[in-house]
């Protein structure tokens, strides 16, 4: 059963929290809307960081991150800040992630232009928590202009829910939510994040 | 300001209670962690390092009109449970065009706004402005205003919009999540049009571990 990430993260009361009182479902349905934010909402593999290297035409050149993903995702999205070298006319750098996948071809504008970030989503093949390397092949195509690649960015796309069945998404029925699964969840969480 | 009650993680749940009711110090520690854990999932969105590639303002004549700079290309920021933004603390390196003096500014901004939010006369709350810069060395720039920037719940409102994923792995069917579009900014002004461009040598933004 499929349980709903939030697009912001909830609020647990805690004056619903009181020694001697059993806490009411609404105390319970926050916090495990809460911790189904805290594992769908994706994390910032790589922050927009400096690579600043100019590629050649008909040239690749693979970047390689060591990364510890949060385990829930299932789909990352690349953003490179590149400009090609022609004043105008622009360029075209074919992208793959991982690398040695297909290449995808997308526009970089020339030196005059404003700059547009390229995007590049990479859907994966499977979820992992694993300190793991990551890759992304950017192909300048030959005959064009060489491009200088800024900067790189990457990070985790938000999931709009979590399998419960999959041991990964906290009920979130008011009659259904339990402390059992709010702390497991939690735990969980801290494993992942902290570990 | 931190919405966890002891403002730390809490030992002391590392073992699963039973699956009917726990007690209220198991509920109070875990709704306490799990905050904790919120208030500081804050993640760093931009940080290249200063002096090792300088952006060139955008070519053009001189105005003394505010240019962008830099943008971090479109990231997705964490949300409050009031709507607003996580704030973001920034810091911008550079140097002005001349010893007459450049102004920079940085700030977050839903995808489409940045045009009118980095140069608005006015400086908005998504927005942070340095003094004058006269040094013509690169170097990160302390005299920011302020160091936070952040989205109101307006703002985001206005911005939230559905993208395009997958919900599964090697899933071919699209599914649609809520998302707040935001680029993070970086523009310039010289105080003298004629003067040589400003230069950006670094920008850092992360979001603030807190709420």
């Amino acid at each position: 059963m499929s349980q709903p990430v939030g697009y912001k993260r909830s609020r647990p009361r805690y004056e619903d929290v009181s020694l001697g009182v059993a806490a009411r479902s609404r105390t319970h349905l926050p916090a495990a809307e809460l911790a189904n934010w805290l594992r769908g909402v994706g994390s910032v593999l790589v922050p927009a960081s400096n690579v600043s290297i100019t590629i050649a035409a008909g040239t690749t050149k693979t970047l390689r991150y060591r990364v510890k993903p949060i385990g829930t995702a299932v789909v990352r999205v690349w953003v490179i800040y590149a400009r090609a070298s022609a004043v105008t006319g622009a360029s075209s750098l074919s992208v793959a992630a991982p690398t040695g996948a297909t290449l995808t071809a997308r526009g970089v504008v020339g030196t005059t232009e404003a700059t547009r970030a390229v995007t590049f989503v990479e859907p994966l093949t499977a979820k992992s928590a694993a300190e793991q390397e990551i890759s992304i092949d950017l192909r300048v195509v030959a005959g064009g202009a060489s491009v200088l690649v800024q900067n790189v960015m990457c990070y985790e796309m938000p999931r709009r829910e979590l399998l419960r069945s999959a041991g990964r998404g906290a009920h979130v029925k008011h009659n259904r939510v339990g402390v059992k699964e709010i702390v497991r969840f939690g735990l969980a969480i801290i494993n992942e994040r902290l570990v | 300001m931190a919405t966890s009650e002891h403002l730390a993680f809490v030992a002391g749940n590392d073992s699963v209670p039973g699956d009917l009711s726990g007690d209220t110090s198991t509920i109070s520690d875990a709704v306490n962690n799990l905050m904790h854990l919120s208030d500081s999932a804050g993640r760093v969105i931009v940080c290249t390092a200063d002096g090792a590639v300088a952006y060139p303002k955008k070519s053009g004549a001189n105005t003394g009109a505010w240019l962008p700079v830099f943008s971090s290309g479109v990231f997705y920021p964490l949300l409050r449970d009031d709507g607003s933004a996580y704030p973001i603390r920034v810091r911008i390196g550079g140097r002005a065009g001349s010893a007459t003096g450049s102004v920079f500014r940085i700030g977050v901004c839903p995808v489409g706004t940045a045009d009118f939010s980095m140069s608005a006369a006015a400086i908005l709350p998504n927005v942070v402005q340095t003094a004058t810069i006269t040094s013509t060395t690169p170097a990160w720039l302390t005299t920011l205003l302020s160091t936070l920037v952040t989205l109101t719940a307006g703002q985001v409102g206005a911005a939230l919009t559905e993208v395009s994923t997958y919900d599964a792995v090697s899933s071919t069917t699209p599914v649609g999540v809520l998302v707040c579009p935001c680029t993070i900014e970086v523009w310039t002004k010289d105080l003298v049009p004629a003067d040589d461009t400003p230069i950006v040598s670094g920008v850092y933004a992360a979001e603030y571990v807190g709420t």
